[in-house]
């Protein structure tokens, strides 16, 4: 006789044995009394379980339902759900579009202001001047050459992104508080989620 | 035109889903037995397993929209059900073993004597199943009562298939040795 197949009686009592465990399983109950008598014990216990009645008494469930459409909270409408998942989207865009306009403008600036699209367009030089660049142009205007000019121009300018730079984080640090404020009651919300799952 | 029952369980979650309390309403009261069925065969008390149904269909309704169609709510619903009553067991240990010390043997209020019999037989099957490790009782709980399937209840537990085969196995072991022992002792039969 095949080795007991104690630990796989449960199983096979439920139906959730197959192929080869099953077999092997029906085989050994064929020829073992022992594991005969165990799986019918098993039986008689699924039975006394499902078969015997709670010693107490529950609420009819149109009772329950009654008392529990009350307490139904509103949930949060299509509209409420797209606008919570705009707030990160839109905060990310709103950055990358401010980053990449602010990068272009420079980069068109430093090469108008070199000459370098004075041939492709037309446009006159509209970038800011610094207070030492129209102090500094203004006073040696016509005894400087056009090379220390245009060097002088991407300074001015690198010296105007600086300080757009500054004038920026506010506005960036801005955004950064709307995404961890977004993120905080995100993971609050998904830990909420995840005890009811 | 008539719709079977899984095309009009469909059609409740769908209506339920977009807000309509009635059609909630009609997915609770076909639940509601074998939901508060589990939670008291988890905790043994009446009470507590009332309000646990009650919060897991509150938080079932207020996920709702997470709820995959397709998917079974019943199963989605003992996995809510089992989460809050453990929790509510955790949480609250001392009332909960207060609450199984309270269990009397015999009901105080006289009944015939073959009810008598049935009413012990269920305080007997109810203390043992408390006496079980919690781990263990889940298992046991979701299969006998909830009827899931191993996978489902793998799935509803997110343990492993050969977890829930092992701690089934060994629930069901301690649970044959102790009604043994107890309805024994009553002269009692398992059936």
């Amino acid at each position: 006789m095949s080795k007991h197949v104690t630990p796989w009686l449960s199983a096979y009592h439920d139906g959730e044995l197959h192929g080869v465990g099953l077999r092997r399983v029906e085989q050994h109950l064929a020829e073992c009394p022992q594991c005969r008598a165990e799986l019918e014990e098993l039986r008689m216990l699924s039975v006394l379980l499902r078969q015997t009645p709670p010693a107490v008494n529950f609420l009819r469930p149109e009772r329950f339902v009654a008392r529990l459409v009350l307490q139904l909270p509103r949930r949060t409408s299509l509209v409420v759900e797209f606008g919570w998942w705009l707030v990160p989207f839109g905060t990310l865009a709103v950055w990358l579009f401010a980053q990449v306009t602010s990068w272009l403008r420079a980069v068109f600036l430093l090469g108008l202001d070199a000459g370098l699209l004075t041939n492709l367009l037309e446009f006159p030089s509209t970038s800011l001047q610094m207070n030492w660049f129209t102090a500094l142009t203004s006073l040696l205007g016509n005894h400087l050459n056009p090379f220390v000019q245009a060097g002088l121009s991407i300074l001015n300018n690198l010296h105007v992104l600086v300080v757009r730079w500054q004038s920026n984080l506010l506005f960036e640090a801005i955004l950064i508080v709307v995404y961890l404020a977004w993120l905080m009651v995100c993971m609050a919300r998904c830990s909420s989620r995840l005890r009811t799952a | 035109m008539t719709f079977t029952h899984a095309e009009c369980e469909e059609l409740l979650i769908a209506q339920a889903q977009r807000g309509d309390r009635q059609a909630y309403g009609e997915l609770v009261q076909r639940y509601f037995p074998g939901v508060v069925r589990v939670a008291y065969r988890l905790c043994g008390d009446a009470d507590l397993a009332q309000d646990a149904a009650q919060e897991a269909f509150l938080k079932a309704w207020l996920n709702l929209h997470s709820f995959r169609a397709g998917t079974s709510l019943r199963n989605w619903l003992y996995r809510i059900v089992v989460n809050t009553i453990l929790d509510t067991l955790r949480r609250n240990t001392k009332t909960v073993e207060t609450a199984l010390e309270d269990l009397p043997l015999s009901d105080p209020l006289p009944l015939p004597e073959e009810h008598l019999f049935e009413h012990e037989r269920a305080q007997i099957v109810q203390r043992a199943l408390l006496s079980l490790p919690s781990a263990s009782r889940s298992v046991l709980v979701l299969r006998e009562y909830g009827e899931l399937s191993y996978q489902e209840i793998a799935e509803a537990l997110g343990i492993p298939l050969g977890t829930v085969m092992s701690r089934l196995h060994a629930a069901r072991a301690q649970l044959k040795r102790l009604l043994e022992l107890h309805l024994t002792d009553l002269e009692m039969k398992y059936v």
